[in-house]
């Protein structure tokens, strides 16, 4: 799910966020963002603050989609 | 009665020959008195209002072009309100120097970030085999290019704001902005509020 609330970095954050819902990969979301789904790695470096191993995203996290 | 009307037609004539004489006489000098104020406040007014300063310098142009045309009253009706322009002009400088200081300094902290964020979701989409839904290669040439133009506007919006041109610093970093909202809305990025 693309979040549309006013962004955490304030009001001139343009990061777009993404809150993982169930049947979510990074893959599935590097189709979805990039059009690629080769690109999932894109999505794991900017949020290696949270991931640990890009196969393993849980329902809930709040991700950056660079 | 033939003589008389001769010395009519011969005085009017004098008249309206008089009278263009002064209108041209009144064009001239009012178009002296527009730009010799003109002259005194130009640097300044240029560097904090050059939209303002352009409209001024486009009547006094006007002016002489109607005066060289014999338009006398063309060229009165364009200058007359100019130096009264200027003194209003020139008035407002301090005031709106301040407001457009502001203004910079938001834009220049927060927009450099944005463009990066933006730029850093094109490169990314550069590398992709196909593009996401709703966006196509047309669309995404049409925004890399306004990326690219972009940046070498925010350079030249720094360079303004660096020798004193706050108006055009703050005129080219608004440019900025409209250029990375219109990419962002064609990548489906959300636009944040700030620059709504």
């Amino acid at each position: 799910m693309t979040e549309n609330k006013p962004p955490p970095g304030g009001a001139w954050d343009a990061t777009q966020y993404h809150v993982v819902e169930p049947g979510d990969t990074l893959s599935k979301l590097a189709k979805k963002y990039y059009g690629d789904a080769s690109l999932y790695m894109q999505i794991f470096e900017a949020n290696k603050d949270q991931l640990k191993d890009p196969d393993l995203i849980k329902v809930g996290q709040k991700l950056r989609i660079p | 009665m033939k003589k008389t009307l001769s010395v009519i037609l011969l005085a009017v004539l004098a008249f309206t020959m008089l009278s263009c004489a002064s209108e041209k006489g009144a064009a001239t000098a009012a178009i002296k008195a527009a730009e010799t104020a003109w002259t005194a406040a130009k640097d300044n007014v240029m560097k904090i209002l050059p939209a303002d300063g352009t409209t001024v310098e486009d009547a006094i142009a006007a002016a002489k072009a109607s005066l060289e045309q014999g338009d006398a009253k063309a060229a009165l009706a364009a200058v007359k309100d100019i130096p009264a322009k200027i003194q209003e002009l020139t008035a407002s400088l301090g005031d709106k120097e301040i407001e457009l200081k502001g203004v910079w300094e938001t834009l220049n902290a927060n927009l450099p970030t944005v463009v990066a964020t933006v730029q850093k979701r094109v490169d990314i989409l550069s590398k992709a085999r196909s593009l996401p839904a709703g966006l196509d290669q047309a669309a995404f040439d049409q925004v890399k290019t306004d990326m690219a133009t972009a940046s070498s506007t925010w350079v030249e919006a720094q360079a303004a704001q660096q020798s004193g041109n706050i108006g055009e610093a703050v005129a080219k970093a608004i440019d900025v902005k409209g250029l990375v909202v219109k990419a962002m809305t064609a990548l489906n990025m959300p636009v944040p509020p700030a620059l709504q």
